[in-house]
């Protein structure tokens, strides 16, 4: 498995969106991000109620861990950025 | 060029910055003197650490403290502290809290609480563990301490006096800023000259406010009852008045009623300069080590 | 043996910590927290390590993949290593991003021998820039690895010989993935080599999910289950060297005192294993 695969799995982990994408049509999307045959066939087999399961817990850590801002990158939100790390 | 003869304004310039050389210089001394690297010990007593942060008072206070929240004394609403039980002298094993104890077996005002001379006798030992460790300056360098001050006061004295001299000697009367800036720049050079604690003591208490901020960024959820030691540990690092009011009620009575100037005795308390509250080490853990 | 016994640091048991050093051996530091300490943080760390032996426990390397492992991190962690000198560090056999993406936490990557391959290099890699001998840990998962074509055994076993790191054996890893995915968690550390087995994790978790299809998830936030406990006798029965065990506590947490009391309580569980070492002469692997 590549680091290609790796980073399929990262984006299906943490989007929720490319999560219901690729549970509904695994072969496709795992085809579109570029994985070998092999990898489109470990992809399509996943253990989807862990996958489930571990994207929740993933969201929960994230969220958990997420800091809160400093006073300067408020500001700088407020006075253009729209770009929230 | 001779700055006695300058003008009064160009004057307060220099002395201005000959008072920051001169406290510069004690500064420079300072670091150059004491080394901040010391053997430390189990740092595993808050009364300790109150001690180093302030004192013999704040010692005995934040003792207190702990014991009124653990329940084994009692502070009555006519300000009086009393021990809880005759028993409970025996379920202290520090000599502070058994001094503490053992004098309110009979109720007294908590304004004994510091004046108690068995308990200050308690509370002294502290300064000598202090001393041994470097944390605090032993009698030779207080001393030494206060002959820099002597001699940086007498510069600035002398400086300032000769200056006055010479204005009054030309009809000059306009000494009010001079005098005012004189007085500032003893203070300070007093101040920086006779420090409460070694450059070890002051970098070990910075160090531990910093270990501690996360306990006082939750004080509020400190519960009651001294099952884990917090409230003992977050007075004797941040003083009494990080103690959440609502929960522990007890700490604006037995807090002094006003803070002093920090004053040259070295058991004088002079408060405690709290942390700022940002950051700080230790975030929220693994949170598990998987999904 | 000299084993020890510790705690994970945490500003919520900083209070507990220094009263009762006279009961702790060690704590565990989560280094990430001070990747981008102040000298001030530093410091105050550096004091801490003057009351108690400190190990650094990273997060955030991901070691355990085929990607290259991250430069940045690597150098961050190499300086706080110079600076804190702990006892020893230790990361997590696991991957943590992909593609850019951060994943936010551990995640298990496929078992195969990219991954080994991947893991002996980054291992080597990472024990080059921070100057140390490393310990890698077995981690938890709630998804079966998709990719893999090995047990986690042998993934792990593999990784180890290639690397020559010593392991850090997550007890409640164990149970959790032995619960998930259907193994036995005794025979599992009875087969990884005792000589590896340098440190120990011991910690709680919760079942989570509908009835059918419920899982156990790591969470460090319960206390240690009595399983645990178990494979803490059969894991020193097998370790051949003195263990660092270090209890894990995120959350919700209890008095401290009972802290101390599962701390006791792996004691127990060590000592007996290393009697019936002895006694029967055990050999594990």
């Amino acid at each position: 498995m590549s680091p290609a695969f790796e980073a399929f799995l990262a984006k299906i982990y943490v989007d929720a969106d490319a999560r219901n994408r690729f549970l509904n049509d695994p072969h496709t999307e795992a085809h579109r991000a570029g994985l070998t045959p092999a990898e489109c066939a470990a992809a399509a087999d996943i253990d989807r109620v862990g996958l489930a399961m571990a994207g929740a817990s993933f969201e929960a850590k994230r969220r958990a861990h997420k800091r809160p801002q400093s006073w300067f990158e408020r500001l700088a939100y407020f006075f253009g950025g729209r770009n929230r790390s | 060029m001779n700055p006695f003869d300058l003008s009064g304004p160009e004057f307060l310039v220099f002395y201005s910055l000959f008072s920051a050389a001169v406290v510069l210089l004690i500064v420079i001394s300072r670091r150059l003197t004491e080394k901040t690297d010391v053997a430390l010990p189990r740092l595993s007593d808050p009364y300790q650490i109150a001690y180093l942060r302030a004192g013999n008072d704040e010692a005995i206070r934040v003792a207190a403290a702990s014991l009124l929240d653990r329940k084994l004394l009692e502070l009555t609403l006519t300000g009086r502290l009393a021990t809880a039980a005759a028993a409970a002298i025996d379920q202290v094993r520090r000599p502070i809290e058994h001094s503490i104890l053992s004098r309110y077996k009979i109720a007294d005002d908590v304004s004994t609480l510091t004046t108690a001379p068995g308990i200050e006798a308690a509370a002294l030992g502290y300064k000598k563990e202090l001393i041994e460790l470097g944390l605090l300056p032993d009698e030779p360098t207080e001393h030494g301490h206060h002959v820099v001050a002597a001699v940086a006061i007498m510069l600035l004295v002398g400086t300032a006096l000769i200056k006055i001299g010479v204005a009054l000697s030309r009809g000059r009367t306009n000494i009010f800023f001079l005098i005012v800036m004189a007085v500032v720049a003893n203070v300070l050079a007093y101040w920086a000259a006779t420090p409460r604690r070694t450059r070890a003591g002051d970098a070990l208490l910075s160090n531990l406010k910093e270990l501690f901020t996360g306990l006082k960024m939750r004080a509020h959820a400190i519960v009651p009852g001294g099952a884990n030691n917090e409230l003992a540990f977050l007075a004797g690092v941040f003083g009494l008045s990080a103690l959440p009011a609502g929960t522990f009620p007890f700490a604006n009575r037995i807090k002094p009623v006003q803070q002093s100037s920090c004053g040259s005795s070295s058991s004088s308390s002079c408060g405690s300069s709290s942390s700022s509250c940002g950051g700080g080490g230790g975030g929220g853990g693994c949170g598990g080590c998987g999904s | 043996m000299n084993d020890r016994f510790g705690i994970s640091w945490r500003p919520e048991l900083a209070a507990g910590v220094f009263s009762n050093q006279h009961r702790l051996d060690v704590v565990e530091v989560i280094a990430d927290d001070y990747f981008d300490a102040s000298r001030k943080e530093i410091d105050a760390l550096r004091t801490l390590r003057t009351q108690l032996p400190i190990v650094l426990h990273g997060i955030k390397l991901g070691l355990a993949s085929a990607a290259e492992a991250d430069r940045t991190l690597l150098d961050k962690m190499a300086r706080l290593v110079d600076l804190v000198e702990p006892d020893f560090w230790s990361e997590h056999l696991a991957f943590v991003r992909g593609g850019g993406i951060e994943i936010g936490h551990l995640a298990a990557p496929p078992r195969c021998s990219s991954t080994v391959d991947g893991a002996r290099r980054n291992i080597r890699s990472a024990e080059s820039v921070v100057g140390a001998k490393l310990l890698m840990e077995n981690i938890a998962t709630l998804i079966d690895p998709p990719g893999s074509d090995r047990s986690e055994l042998e993934w792990i076993c593999e990784i180890l010989a290639a690397s020559r790191c010593d392991l850090l054996l997550d007890l409640h890893n164990v149970h959790a993935n032995s619960q998930n995915f259907g193994f036995d968690a005794a025979d599992f550390i009875r087969r990884v080599p005792g000589k590896s087995i340098a440190a120990i994790h011991i910690a709680g978790g919760r079942w989570i999910g509908r009835a059918a299809q419920k899982r156990l998830l790591d969470d460090h936030l319960h206390d240690v289950p009595d399983a645990v406990f178990d494979l803490l006798e059969v894991a020193a029965e097998c370790a051949t060297r003195p263990l660092t065990v270090i209890l894990e506590r995120d959350g919700h947490y209890p008095p401290f005192d009972d802290l101390l009391g599962e701390l006791e309580r792996a004691r127990t569980a060590v000592a007996k294993g290393r009697r019936m070492r002895e006694v029967l002469n055990v050999t594990c692997v």
